[in-house]
This record gives structure tokens, C-alpha cells and sequence, in this order.
């Protein structure tokens, strides 16, 4: 049976923000016309998570991603509606509730920086109040899955970003958090780093069984981490299912990559589909998803062809689709 | 039932304690890393309070009393304020309320709000300041001339007394800076609150509390409680216990707490993090 970890009920924060005109007028002006605006972050927004479920939480800039992260948090109060996350209200930051969840910011670090990272980790252990065997065991296994152990004793400062980026996910691991929000958490990491980093999430969903949800701007983190896709665009939520359900609702096209035995006509090719890119023998084109078979078997009755393939658009693509909507 | 509020409350103070110790052991090994700097900050913490010593020292030369204090119950008193202020910028100040704005700003509060500890706890006093409780020792040797010239028996009970002020007294204005520092949260765009509250702080713990009359007594003893952490304290070492004005200040610290966590309440209910 799903268990439940993450409910959301109507959920809406609103900013008030300060209107300032630019230069020294505008900053004497300011004091005397105090003109405010509200930003609406996220507007109403409603959605369950179950226990272990690793959900992509995906949004241009400024879509309210973050702002919801923190309210799940109890870093922020909601404007309005209603947060459960474990049977907790988060803005009450309950020592209980900030026990069971954990909050990575790719652009926040939290490890003491002119420290050896272990130094952190005994800290976080007695923050936690985690027991000398309950530590030794975590440690033991994160050291394992995150390769620390050459580096527990090396000053923060003089780590590479990948580095502290893996020690960063053990302060904030040793716990055993129910819950781990990862905001950004690959952000300026090398494209190595980053599939480790995301083979390291994996390892430990499927070990501790943590449920975790990411926002990041990397589709391949998304892609590779997650099984459920929750997208948001303003404030508003406007897809939240698999990532299967997300191609098969806004995929409006499939791709045909060819490489042809002889040459044909451009004006032949442009009557299949739309986009052509043609550069002989290569050839591409788009196509309704329902035609398809049609359009392969009228290629191949027409064209010489020396091998054909059929992609779906990349994420990165239908999500870009969705935010222009 | 009583008994386990009261084994719960002991199991907080104990863990509270063990991560303050915790938190000197790391900033120690910081401030070591960089043990040059330490030198030159503990060298001009002695030489500020030498230079204050000294001005009192002119000013002494040219009056026998302040408001019935003599020359060495003034000494007593300074160096009483001595510990005050030291341990002050120590161990909230330098650190941690003077970072509070730039917390605020950058996000880095957060952070902070998802530790399971009260996070005035982690912001107010979670990072030390080494040199300045080392330079706390000048207060010690002032209080010790000051009693040895007067030739004073202090009891036991007087020390105790004056330690009871002094820890009040303490909370006291620890809270005054913890106020006006979060007031920082309803206008982010200042470094001035903090300020605020440590120039009000240190510029009136040193004086004696019977300088004040009328509406500054009010202010100082009730409003703004800073007479009860260095010049009651003094008192005490010097004639003894005044029970009343304990009692005052048992009342007062509760009230300074209060009001420090309903300021806090507020403030975090409106705080709106930095941007991601």
C-alpha cells in the first residue's frame, strides 16, 4: 500500500515587493512614496507524494519551484492552504519533523568551511541527536556509496566542488532523513560528476528507501532520477504524472533520422513532414506521432534508404513547449 | 508527570550545553588556523580595555565619588562590566547578531531554520569570538584590586548574589541586542539595528545604577533593563544582597525572554528567504 509522506491542499504564497526607481532620485523618492506590489509565487497549487516516490519538480526561473520546496520545508509560511508532510505542519518546524526531512541547495553550503568536512558530520550528529551506533553504521554506508572516505579529514575549502557537493549529501544524509529536497544539487558540477551524483540519489532511494524530490534545470537529472514529473509555470501547476504520460500529452511530434543510398529531391522530402534537415545521405524530419507508420513506409517505398530511425523530442524540448504555452 | 517535564527540560539544557561546547571547540580551531589574527585581536582587546581603564583613572583624579561610588567601587564595578561587555561581544556579537542582516539576505538563515535547535540559538550564539573571552580576564584583576584596596570580606553568599545579577543581568541585555538585531527582519535593508542594541548596552552597563533618576531610572531599570548585569552585580560584591531589586530582576529577565521569542515569532512569520 502507498504510504502517503507529502500532501498539499491549495496551496499559494504571495510576496510583497518594494518598487524603487533606479539612481540616488529614486532611492530619496522611495522613502517618501513607498510603492509595494504583490508577487503571487504559487497560486493554488494541490498534489500528494508517496513514500519513495522520486519526483522531478521542474519550472522555468522564477516559476515558484523553490518558494514550494521551502514551504514543504517549513522554511516559509504558506499565504494561504494547507501543508502535511509526515503529519507535520512544516512552518512549525517541529524538532520532530525537522528530524525526518532534509534540504540540499546546490547554491548553499552548509559544511564548515575551514574545517575538515567530519567535523560538520560529529556536529550534525549531535544537532540530530543520532546515537554513537546509529552514526557509525550511516556513516559507514555513506562513506561507501559516496567514495568519502580519502577526504573525511581534508579541509572544506580545499575540496573540489564535486567533492563538497558529495559531502554536502552525507550532512545532510547521516540522519536518516524520510524526506530529502534537493534543490539544484548538480549546479556548475562536470557532466562526471553530475551522473555520479545522480547514480549516488539513486543508490539512495533504492537503499534507504528516501523519497526525494528535485528541482533541477537539468532534463538529464530528471530523466535519469526521477519516475514522476511535477512541472510548474508561474505559480500555477500544470502537469504532474509520469514521464511517459508527459511525452504522450505533449510530444506533438516524432522524429525520423535517415541516411539515404541516393539523393533526392528536396521538394519530395518537405511533402512528409515539417523541419526538414536535409544534407546528404542524412536527412531528418518531423511528423505526427499517429503517422508515423505511414510516413516510414511511404519512405521506404520511395527513397533508397540505408537506415531509418525513430526518436521521440527530448525533454528539454517538450518541457520548453509547455513554458511557452 | 512533573518529574518527566523536568528530565526532559534537563536532557535539552544538557544537549544545548554540549553543542555550545561544541561550537567553541570548532571556532577555537578556526580562530587557531589563524593564529596571527588571534594574537592581534586579543592584543587589541587588552589594549582597549587599558585605554578605558585609564580614562576612569583621569576622571577619578578629579572626583572622590560618582553617585556615592568610590574609587575602588568604581574598579569593582568596571571590571564587573569589563566580563559583561567582553563576554558579550564574544559570545553574541562579533559573530553572530552582527551577521544577522547579511543571514538574512543571502539566504543563509535557511539553512539555520531547518536545524532541530531554536534558531535564535544557532544565530545569537552559535559561532564564538575567542579573543574577546580571553580579554574578559582584565575584569577579573580589576575586581580583585578593587576588593583587595577596599579591603572587603566578601561571603559566600554575596558571591553567589552577585552571580545570580550578573546572570540576569545578562539575559537581560543579551535580549535587548537580540531585539533590536531582529528588527533587521522588518527593514532588510540595514546593518543599524544590531548597532542599535550593543551602543545601548555598552554605553550605559558601566555606570552606576544610582546616577539614574526619575524617567531614566524608569527607561534603565525597566524599559531598557541595563543596570542589573554589571552595577548590581558590583553592589552586591561590595554591601551585599538587595532581595527587592533580586526579585525585580527575576521579574525583568522573564519579561526580557518573553518579548525576545514573541519578537522572533513575528519576524520569522514574515521572513521571505533570499531568491534561489
Amino acid at each position: 500500500m502507498n504510504t502517503k509522506v507529502i500532501e498539499v491542499t491549495n496551496l499559494s504564497k504571495t510576496f510583497v515587493v518594494k518598487d524603487k526607481e533606479a539612481g540616488l532620485v529614486g532611492s530619496i523618492k522611495s522613502i517618501f512614496n513607498n510603492t509595494t506590489r504583490n508577487i503571487e509565487a504559487v497560486k493554488d497549487i494541490n498534489f500528494t507524494i508517496n513514500e519513495g516516490e522520486m519526483i522531478g519538480f521542474i519550472g522555468p526561473n522564477g516559476a515558484g519551484k523553490t518558494t514550494t520546496l521551502k514551504m514543504l520545508s517549513g522554511i516559509l509560511y504558506p499565504s494561504s492552504g494547507h501543508i502535511d508532510v509526515l503529519g507535520f505542519r512544516p512552518s512549525d518546524r517541529k524538532s520532530d519533523f525537522l528530524k525526518k526531512i532534509s534540504l540540499v541547495m546546490g547554491q548553499k553550503n552548509q559544511l564548515i568551511w575551514d574545517l575538515p568536512a567530519i567535523d560538520t558530520f560529529n556536529l550534525n550528529k549531535e544537532t540530530y541527536g543520532v546515537s554513537d551506533k546509529e552514526y557509525k553504521q550511516t556513516m559507514d554506508e555513506l562513506i561507501e556509496i559516496f567514495d568519502i572516505g580519502n577526504i573525511l579529514n581534508q579541509q572544506v575549502r580545499r575540496l573540489s566542488l564535486g567533492q563538497r557537493m558529495k559531502c554536502e549529501l552525507v550532512a545532510s544524509l547521516l540522519y536518516r532523513p524520510n524526506i530529502l529536497f534537493l534543490d539544484e544539487p548538480t549546479i556548475g558540477l562536470d557532466i562526471v560528476v553530475q551522473k555520479k551524483l545522480r547514480q549516488f540519489i539513486k543508490d539512495i532511494n533504492r537503499k534507504l528507501g528516501t523519497t526525494v524530490i528535485l528541482t533541477s534545470h537539468y532534463m538529464d537529472d530528471v530523466k535519469e532520477i526521477t519516475n514522476r514529473i511535477i512541472i510548474i509555470n508561474k505559480g500555477t501547476l500544470v502537469f504532474d504524472n509520469s514521464l511517459d504520460a508527459l511525452t504522450q500529452k505533449y510530444a506533438n511530434h516524432k522524429t525520423l533520422t535517415i541516411t539515404l543510398n541516393k539523393e533526392v529531391s528536396i521538394e519530395q522530402v518537405k511533402l512528409l513532414g515539417i523541419n526538414v534537415d536535409y544534407n546528404y545521405p542524412n536527412l531528418s524530419l518531423d511528423v505526427d506521432p499517429h503517422t508515423v507508420a505511414d510516413t516510414t513506409a511511404k519512405i521506404l517505398k520511395l527513397f533508397d534508404v540505408d537506415d531509418i530511425g525513430i526518436s521521440e523530442p527530448r525533454l528539454e524540448e517538450i518541457v520548453a513547449n509547455i513554458f511557452e504555452e | 508527570m512533573e518529574h518527566s517535564v523536568i528530565s526532559k527540560l534537563t536532557q535539552k539544557i544538557y544537549r544545548y550545553v554540549k553543542l555550545y561546547i561544541m561550537s567553541i571547540k570548532y571556532s577555537a580551531q578556526v580562530d587557531f588556523m589563524y593564529w596571527v589574527n588571534l594574537i592581534i585581536s586579543v592584543l587589541v582587546e587588552i589594549l582597549y580595555q587599558i585605554a578605558f581603564f585609564a580614562i576612569f583613572v583621569v576622571i577619578m583624579t578629579k572626583t572622590s565619588t560618582i553617585s556615592g561610588w568610590g574609587p575602588f567601587d568604581i574598579m569593582i564595578l568596571l571590571g564587573v562590566d569589563t566580563i559583561t561587555s567582553e563576554l558579550l561581544t564574544g559570545m553574541v556579537i562579533v559573530w553572530n547578531t552582527r551577521e544577522l542582516p547579511t543571514k538574512i539576505w543571502s539566504g543563509e538563515l535557511d539553512r539555520l531554520l531547518l536545524r532541530p535547535i531554536h534558531p535564535l540559538f544557532t544565530l545569537t550564539l552559535g559561532r564564538p569570538y575567542f579573543p574577546s573571552f580571553i580579554s574578559a580576564i582584565v575584569g577579573v584583576i580589576l575586581i580583585i584590586i578593587g576588593i583587595s584596596k577596599l579591603g572587603l570580606v566578601v561571603s559566600l553568599l554575596s558571591i553567589v548574589g552577585s552571580a545570580i545579577f550578573f546572570v540576569l543581568g545578562f539575559i537581560m541585555v543579551y535580549c535587548i541586542i537580540v531585539d533590536f538585531s531582529l528588527l533587521t527582519f522588518f527593514f532588510q535593508d540595514t546593518t543599524t539595528m544590531p548597532r542599535i542594541g550593543e551602543r545601548i548596552v555598552y554605553s550605559f552597563t558601566s555606570r552606576p545604577h544610582t546616577i539614574f533618576d526619575g524617567v531614566l531610572k524608569f527607561i534603565f531599570f525597566f524599559i531598557l533593563p541595563v543596570v542589573y548585569v554589571s552595577s548590581f552585580s558590583a553592589q552586591t560584591l561590595i554591601s551585599g544582597i538587595n532581595f527587592g531589586w533580586m526579585l525585580v530582576a527575576i521579574v525583568m529577565t522573564v519579561i526580557s525572554v518573553f518579548i525576545t521569542f514573541w519578537i522572533w515569532k513575528v519576524a520569522i512569520k514574515n521572513y521571505s528567504s533570499a531568491s534561489s
